[in-house]
């Protein structure tokens, strides 16, 4: 994505690109990430009130990545939804009604399984993004990993099939799935 | 187009209608061909669109996740997937940049690379091998990047080539198929409008407005057709009226100048009438006037003559009358019986001389007043001659006087068988009278003189005074003979009488002393012959016959018309006619030429026939009836000269 940004000039023929004034950064490209997962996931119906309900992007201790999500999907939809971003500093405060919810796995990884089943609690449709193969193994649906400097992301299809979020083909297509025994495919 | 329609005005229509028709086929063809392959290629390309669309839908809804999380190692393995996709030749994924993101191409075509992304145009575009569809990839109403697909079409595009050699193939098929049919086609049309036209063109050239259209046609052509024998009838219905009006004309005008010429006539003839009139008047008058003369001089004639020979009449009756008185007076004159016998020889001699001069008297009458004709015939010169002498002989003898015979056997001659033997008579018989004993009489042919005969003797010849007045009745030249014979003095007037009535002549020529000779001249003309016969080959025949009796004049008729038309130019002195003959045959002929008083005397012999058994019976009846029509001898054909000579020479040369 860096370089869509950095390329300029474009030709008449393609019709206007994705603007993009400066180079992306590390939040930014997981700011973006993550609106665009929302694209190929799937919420039951009651996870929403009405069909003009909002996707609401919970973010649990990193305000800096939900001021850039927040950014990222300021005037997008997806499915005709707008969205919501919320910034969390307890999990105490995650509200029922987010649909996706990145953890921050903070300093102590320790911290982060344990708030886990608590956020899974409080937000019972969120799909559940947090940093690290070891999260994706502890019940988060989706992890960021970062290898040979690309970032990427494991999936834990069943853990997602559990939580009643379907995952496009697409996506898994990109990811590697793992499960709750640490096997990949 | 319509300097095709010029060029082609030099073309007969036969030729324009193909053309006509081959020019529409081939337009016609040509919009329907370029229709075809518009909507051919217009469809292509729409299907093209819609499978390239789809493939480019699918295809980029497959790559979008990739492109969205910048993983171009997944969106070129979701490529590769669709390598098995036909026909698929390149897929090319550019990012949001147009930077190519991915790029798909089948394995064999490595030189294949991204076209640049400036080059493309949304939508088809037409590549080198075939069509790239292009669109771009949205995901929720962003544009995150275009999708480049190219289709291999080269066997479609090498279809779409074709369509011009095809094209071409087909109009050279249909123009082949076309002018066969409009060949045919056209001659519905063009056929009976080329009779038409052939038709009139006879009509302009014969100028025959009896000619029409034949055929049977319906609407326009029919029409035409029906409207130029229409034209015709009305062109030769006025021409007829034309025709009569000028046929009246011609004939009122030819009536006038009929009516004019014959008033012309009428009045030349008047003229011609009155002209004649007036000429024999004065023909009359001159013929007259001549007879007049003449009869005054006759006259004159006449009267020295009776009175030359009424004296010589009354001198020997004078004579006689005394002797007789003498013999009566038997008491005066006392006569011795040898004196009785001399007086009565005196008075025999003075009667013989008297009864002499009265037959001379009457011959000549008879000769002037045209009582004796001239019948001519062949005759043969030296027996003629040769009885002239014995009539004389021993008169001559007794004189001592010779008589030479010098015409040649052969010589024939024309004349009057009796008159002309009375001339050559009274010549020898005068010659012997003047001759005395030593002379010689010799009748011969003179070279220098033709047609004649020479009676020369070598007497006293004529006293120069008396020649010119030998053959006048009215002048007396006789003399007593050399042994004091008296004569007439009128045998040669008489015989110069009878040359003449020949048409011939006589003249003397002589010196007192030296003899004397009499030429006895006979006319040129040659006995003549009329041979009627219809088949030309027995004319000739016939004409050769006749040519072989001597120098005989051959004319041909062939028929009885005809020969009678020849009887009015002259008179033969024979007729030789055939039977059978065409218009007139010969039976008629023979009646017609024995009941004119004017031919009824030609002899005519009929040569016909000919044939034995029942052929010789009807030769028998046509024998009969020609002899009972006139016919004076019947020759059977085949004709010999031994047979047709002899009979022919009867009438021309009697023995």
């Amino acid at each position: 994505m860096m370089r869509l940004v950095a390329l300029a000039a474009l030709s008449v023929s393609l019709l206007a690109p994705m603007a993009a004034e400066e180079p992306v950064s590390a939040l930014q490209l997981k700011a973006a990430f993550l609106y665009k997962f929302t694209i190929f996931l799937e919420w039951p119906e009651a996870a929403f009130a009405d069909s003009k309900s909002p996707i609401v992007i919970g973010v649990l201790g990193d305000k800096e990545l939900a001021a850039a999500t927040a950014e990222t999907v300021l005037r997008r939809e997806v499915r005709g939804r707008s969205f919501q971003v919320r910034s969390y500093m307890w999990e105490e405060d995650i509200e029922p009604d987010v649909h996706l919810l990145y953890l921050s796995p903070g300093a102590d990884h320790g911290e982060f399984i344990g708030r886990l089943p608590k956020a899974r609690a409080k937000a019972p449709h969120a799909f559940l993004v947090s940093d690290g193969e070891e999260s994706v193994l502890r019940g988060a649906h989706l992890a960021f990993t970062l290898r040979n400097d690309r970032l990427q992301f494991l999936i834990n299809l069943e853990a997602a099939t559990a939580a009643n979020i379907r995952i496009s083909s697409k996506l898994l297509r990109l990811a590697t799935i793992v499960d709750a025994m640490g096997e990949r495919r | 187009m319509s300097g095709v329609f010029r060029w082609s005005e030099s073309m007969s229509l036969r030729w324009r209608l193909t053309l006509i028709i081959m020019i529409s086929s081939l337009v016609a063809m040509t919009v329907a061909m370029g229709v075809f392959i518009y909507f051919d290629s217009s469809y292509f390309r729409d299907s093209l669109r819609k499978e390239l669309g789809v493939n480019a839908t699918i295809a980029s809804s497959q790559v979008e996740a990739a492109l969205l999380f910048d993983d171009a190692r997944e969106a070129n393995k979701i490529l590769q997937g669709y390598g098995a996709a036909p026909h698929i030749l390149r897929i090319v994924i550019y990012d949001a940049v147009g930077s190519v993101f991915a790029l798909y191409h089948p394995p064999h075509l490595i030189d294949l690379a991204a076209p640049r992304h400036e080059s493309l145009q949304m939508g088809i575009n037409e590549t080198e091998r075939g069509y790239a569809y292009v669109r771009p990839i949205e995901v929720e109403g962003e544009r995150i990047g275009w999708i480049y697909l190219e289709s291999d079409q080269t066997e479609l595009k090498r279809r779409q080539q074709w369509y011009i050699p095809a094209l071409a193939g087909m109009a050279l098929i249909f123009s082949l198929t076309g002018f066969l049919f409009s060949f045919r086609l056209q001659e519905a049309v063009s056929g009976s409008i080329g009779a038409l036209a052939q038709l009139a063109r006879q009509v302009s050239r014969e100028q025959d407005y009896h000619l029409r259209a034949e055929g049977n046609y319906s609407h326009e052509i029919g029409d035409l057709y029906a409207s130029f024998n229409a034209m015709l009838s009305q062109i030769e219905s006025q021409n007829e009226r034309l025709a009569r009006h000028a046929d009246d004309l011609a004939r009122t005008v030819e009536l006038r100048t009929a009516e004019l010429k014959e008033v012309n006539e009428n009045l030349k003839r008047e003229l011609e009438d009155r002209r004649a009139a007036e000429e024999s008047l004065r023909e009359s008058e001159r013929k007259i006037n001549i007879a007049l003369k003449q009869a005054v001089s006759a006259t004159q004639v006449k009267d020295k003559f009776v009175s030359l020979v009424s004296h010589d009449l009354r001198s020997p009756l004078a004579g006689v009358l005394g002797m007789v008185e003498i013999l009566r007076d038997e008491t005066t004159y006392r006569l011795s019986p040898a004196e009785r016998m001399t007086s009565l020889a005196k008075i025999h001699g003075s009667l013989s001389s008297q009864l002499e001069l009265i037959n001379r008297l009457l011959d000549i009458s008879r000769l002037q007043s045209g009582n004796i004709e001239i019948h001519k015939r062949f005759l043969e010169g030296r027996p003629l001659v040769m009885s002239q002498f014995e009539r004389v002989e021993m008169f001559a003898q007794r004189k001592g006087i010779h008589l030479v015979n010098d015409v040649p056997a052969d010589t024939r001659l024309l004349a009057d068988p009796i008159l002309y033997a009375e001339v050559i008579y009274n010549l020898v018989n005068n010659s012997v009278k003047f001759c005395a004993a030593g002379d010689t009489i010799r009748v011969y042919l003179p070279d220098d003189r033709p047609h004649t005969l020479a009676v020369s003797d070598t007497g006293p010849g004529i006293a120069a005074p008396f020649a010119p007045n030998l053959f006048r009745h009215d002048i007396r030249t006789t003399g007593r003979g050399s042994a004091g014979e008296t004569g007439t003095g009128l045998g040669l007037p008489y015989c110069h009488d009878i040359m003449r009535a020949h048409g011939g002549a006589l003249t003397v020529k002589s010196q007192e002393g030296e003899g004397a000779t009499f030429y006895v001249t006979l006319p040129t003309s040659r006995m003549s012959v009329l041979v009627v016969e219809d088949i030309p080959l027995h004319r000739t025949l016939i004409a050769r016959l006749v040519e072989m009796i001597g120098d005989i004049e051959v004319r041909e008729a062939e028929d009885g018309v005809e020969a009678l038309e020849r009887l009015k130019e002259y008179r033969p002195d024979l007729i030789v006619t055939d039977l059978l003959l065409p218009r007139m045959d010969g039976y008629a002929f023979i009646e017609r030429i024995r009941s004119n008083p004017q031919y009824d005397d030609i002899p005519i012999i009929v040569v016909s026939g000919g044939g034995e058994g029942e052929e010789a019976e009807v030769d028998g009846h046509m024998r009969e009836r020609v002899f009972t029509l006139g016919a004076n001898d019947f020759v059977s054909k085949p004709l010999t000269p031994d047979d047709f000579i002899p009979r022919a020479r009867r009438f021309l040369h009697p023995v």
